[in-house]
């Protein structure tokens, strides 16, 4: 005989984050929820294996080198900014109806969520969980990992520069997305198209940025960015990442408290 | 607990080009009120303060005594909410839905929602892009009633449905309101939907409560009088609610009381579309040319 599905029952014990939460995975189902995180989580990860595996014993690096480094860079922020977007939930101004939705413009789950027992505030706070856990938290880690070889292979001195700008991409990265998605507190139409044209400003730069020969070899020869590589960075990016979560906690939380949907 | 479902006092929102203007009123637990008014008078505006799907410039909205943004989350739990705009998800399903309102409503009763379903033949795994406009609204409707809310806020539900579904839905809102349990806030600019369904109506006009009153009241409080100009009296014509004149004849909604200052007059009883165009035209401009609405009716 056929199993029978379980059916869902309201859970009196659950917190209304939680029940939000699950609400989520129902809408999606679980299924693509792990299939999605899995193939984001094992690319970043992916690319981490990767920094520490080529250039762990290195005694010398090319220009290749810094290019591979910038690259790697440049996939792990997107693929974490899709991951920690893709339950994103901040409420905006849909283009097609007119009205504001979420999930990326689609006005029908922004007008449901406001009809049920939910806050706004709720909502929010899922989204930037979920922004916390699946972009700046790997955003950081790689950081990291990739500044503490930069202080203890010797090779990397010659591509100091490089380390210096990619930690700085990435934490520029976080920071307009988290002030565009988090800290907007009347999210508008306007403020959804500048989300879409840093998007693609940053991955054209970032693209662009291969083609120019000499350009990794310009970067290793800049002071501040040679300076930057190591503890500052390292510091910078805890600090940043710090400052977006108590930014978040601290200001933007605190003015949505009973805030209405949609002003 | 207070003894209203809903109570607003001096609700007051302010947009570029339009005010909800010092709106106050009262719904009785258990029962129904008519908000009329005409497209843009501010219906849709009220409900969705009550919602806090926005936010209220100033005044007050309180919900079985809660304030609605404060307790937003246990207000909630007491209301159905059904609009002409749907916030069904073209791709998604009924069956989907249903699994997502179990999740967030306690007092969910999957038995009723499937009976709904069967009833208004709702198909569960078709998605929502093959439903028609009516079918959408009976599918709110059967989401909405299966949590068994407490106080239903119907933003003209009816709106934009063919006449066979329209009829069909204010079907269903009779039996729902017919237990006298629900306490219902009704907008719509179709004062035909109200017919035997509401208790009380409340007139918006340009974002300002004109009347709101019990409909048993009306015939007791206001008559509409009818007859020759030569006959009018202008003074006392001033204290209409609202006229409209003709070359030869006029009408008139007036306090009942009223009546003698207009000598010989036919009188008959007025209801709720003579209460609400009445007061439109009262407010537009002092009088409405008759020869000319029978013209631009024609």
């Amino acid at each position: 005989m056929a199993k029978e599905k379980k059916q869902i029952e309201y859970d009196p014990s659950l917190s209304e984050e939680k029940r939000f939460q699950k609400l989520i995975t129902d809408l999606w189902s679980r299924f693509w929820i792990v299939v999605v995180r899995v193939i984001f989580v094992g690319l970043i990860a992916l690319i981490i294996f990767g920094i520490v595996s080529s250039y762990f014993d290195k005694d010398f690096f090319e220009d290749e080198d810094g290019s591979g480094i910038m690259g790697m860079c440049v996939c792990l922020v997107f693929f974490a900014l899709g991951n920690g977007m893709m339950n994103y939930t901040e409420l905006v101004v849909s283009r097609l109806k007119k009205s504001r939705g979420v999930l990326n413009g689609c006005p029908s789950f922004g007008i449901l969520y406001s009809t049920m027992p939910l806050t706004r505030k709720t909502v929010h706070k899922t989204s930037f969980r979920s922004f916390m856990i699946w972009t700046v938290l790997p955003v950081v880690t790689f950081n990291v990992v990739l500044n503490v070889l930069a202080m203890i292979v010797e090779g990397f001195q010659s591509l100091l520069g490089i380390v210096g700008l990619a930690t700085l991409i990435s934490l520029a990265a976080l920071v307009i997305f988290s002030v565009l998605c988090f800290g907007v507190y009347k999210s508008t139409e306007k403020t959804e198209r500048i989300r879409t044209i840093v998007f693609w400003v940053l991955y054209a730069v970032f693209m662009g940025s291969f083609m120019f020969s000499g350009f990794y070899q310009w970067c290793n020869g800049v002071g501040i960015l040679k300076a930057l590589a190591g503890i500052p960075a390292i510091v910078l990016t805890v600090a940043v990442a710090v400052f977006i979560l108590l930014r978040e906690k601290l200001v933007y939380e605190k003015k949505l408290t009973f805030a209405a949907w949609f002003d | 607990m207070s003894d209203f479902a809903i109570e607003i006092e001096g609700l007051t929102k302010e947009f570029d080009g339009f005010k909800l203007d010092n709106v106050s009123f009262r719904l009785e637990k258990g029962s129904v009120m008519g908000l009329v008014g005409q497209n843009g008078a501010g219906k849709t505006t009220i409900i969705r303060l009550i919602m806090n799907a926005i936010a209220k410039t100033s005044g007050s909205i309180r919900v079985f005594g809660m304030d609605n943004a404060e307790n937003e989350v246990e207000v909630k739990k007491h209301i159905g909410y059904v609009s002409d705009d749907d916030y069904l998800v073209v791709t998604s399903n009924i069956k989907k839905y249903a699994k997502l309102f179990a999740r967030m409503y306690e007092n969910w009763d999957q038995a009723l929602f499937e009976k709904y379903a069967r009833q208004w033949e709702l198909p569960p795994k078709k998605p929502f892009s093959t439903y028609s406009k009516g079918m959408k609204t009976k599918a709110m409707i059967a989401l909405t009633l299966a949590h068994h809310p407490d106080i239903l806020l119907l933003d003209e539900p009816t709106s934009g449905l063919d006449p066979v579904a329209r009829i069909e839905v204010l079907d269903i809102l009779r039996d729902i309101v017919s237990d006298g349990n629900t306490s219902v806030l009704f907008s719509t600019h179709i004062t035909g939907d109200l017919d035997k369904i509401a208790d009380y109506i409340t007139i918006l006009i340009n974002g300002k409560v004109t009347e709101s009153m019990a409909i048993d009241l009306i015939e007791d409080k206001y008559a509409v009088i009818s007859g020759g100009m030569s006959g009018i009296n202008e003074k006392a014509i001033s204290r209409a609610v609202g006229v409209r004149r003709g070359a030869a004849s006029y009408e008139a909604l007036i306090e009942r009381k009223d009546i003698p200052l207009f000598g010989n007059v036919d009188v008959r009883t007025p209801n709720i579309e003579n209460l609400l165009t009445f007061s439109i035209w009262g407010h537009r401009s002092d009088t409405v040319d008759l020869d000319k609405e029978g013209e631009n009716n024609g």
